[in-house]
């Protein structure tokens, strides 16, 4: 079976303005946009950039625009997407090549909000830290973010200023700040409570449309907020 | 702009329905401030707002209010319930209350309308 992708092509050492390149290649049933990327540059133009690693929706790597919605690729079958495929890089990113963009500044908010369990007591020396399955479930919907960037790409709070935190970084912070076996409140209130944090999402709501992974950092944001109140109050 | 969908249209529409109230409450604080010149400078003006054209305005910014006001409880329920995972059905919700509210709005600036006119008639 023959399908057709329109691939964004930009190479900032040559000089050439942005343009797309077209690609009819011989596909299988099975295969993901990835595996048609693959192929493409195995077999037909091996300068095709993009970022890749695990190729089962755990690492995050291969975060891209298909059809104009932001998708981990390899876990996104051909199957279900009809006439020709528009694969380009996730918006409001720096591309650096092609379908790659730069992340540095996406990591460095993530490092912000302390992504770690912050605990002074010393540690069980016979077992885990354990928590309740109740506890546990608070934070259900947050540790499974793969990180990939969708949703802080589609997010206009962060369009409009760049230097807000964004979803995923805040997705993560709940991650923490609601772990019932964490006490690191104090400090990240600094960073959550600023005019970079948790105030400048405007619950439009994108985050939860490009999630590939269906999570909801909206729902995180809200209650990163309650918290913040109640701590006020 | 990502992709049309509840929440982004939703967001949209209260960014421009604010403008616009904000608009009219200027104009508003323009129009009362006529009362300043006296009864008959205020007439004028408020004879002049009472053409068609103005009245289809207020019926406009009767549905920017409920608008803006609708879509604010969804943003409350947002914040404080359980709306960041119902926001989509809750749009569709408060849309159909602030629909409901439209028509009785128009139904009584309708009646108070007429009831203007036969009395203006009357005075002739």
């Amino acid at each position: 079976m023959e399908r057709t992708l329109r691939v964004f092509r930009f190479n900032p050492e040559t000089g050439q303005e942005p343009h797309y390149d077209t690609f009819t290649i011989e596909v299988e049933d099975s295969w993901t946009v990835l595996d048609a990327l693959n192929e493409i540059k195995w077999h037909h133009d091996g300068s095709l950039s993009y970022r890749r690693s695990c190729r089962h929706g755990i690492c995050g790597s291969c975060a891209m625009m298909v059809n104009g919605k932001n998708e981990a690729t390899c876990e996104k079958p051909l199957s279900a997407l009809k006439g020709t495929i528009t694969v380009e890089p996730l918006k409001s990113f720096p591309v650096i090549k092609d379908l790659m963009v730069d992340q540095e500044d996406f990591f460095e908010k993530l490092r912000l909000v302390k992504p770690w369990l912050i605990n002074h007591k010393a540690p069980p020396t016979d077992k885990e830290r354990l928590q309740s399955p109740e506890d546990r479930k608070i934070i259900d919907g947050t540790w499974e973010c793969i990180l990939c960037g969708a949703c802080t790409s589609s997010c206009p709070a962060f369009w409009d200023n760049q230097g807000f935190l964004g979803p995923a970084a805040l997705l993560k912070a709940f991650r923490y700040v609601g772990d019932t076996r964490d006490e690191g409140l104090d400090e990240r209130v600094g960073i959550l409570d600023s005019k970079i944090g948790v105030w400048r999402c405007h619950t439009i709501f994108n985050c939860v449309e490009a999630c590939p992974k269906s999570l909801n950092p909206t729902a995180a944001i809200v209650k990163l907020r309650r918290r913040l109140i109640q701590e006020k109050l | 702009m990502y992709r049309w969908h509840a929440g982004y249209v939703a967001w949209l529409l209260n960014r421009i329905t604010g403008i616009l109230i904000t608009f009219y409450l200027v104009m508003h604080i323009w129009v009362i401030h006529h009362l300043a010149h006296g009864p008959e400078k205020y007439r004028m003006v408020m004879d002049f707002l009472g053409s068609p054209i103005f009245v289809f305005f207020e019926i406009c910014i009767i549905g920017v209010v409920l608008y803006h006001m609708m879509n604010g409880i969804r943003i409350v329920l947002v914040d404080f319930g359980n709306g960041a995972w119902t926001h989509k059905t809750l749009f569709w919700v408060v849309m159909a209350i602030g629909v409901v509210l439209f028509v009785l709005c128009i139904w009584e600036l309708a009646g108070a309308l007429l009831g203007l006119s036969h009395a203006v008639a009357a005075t002739h």
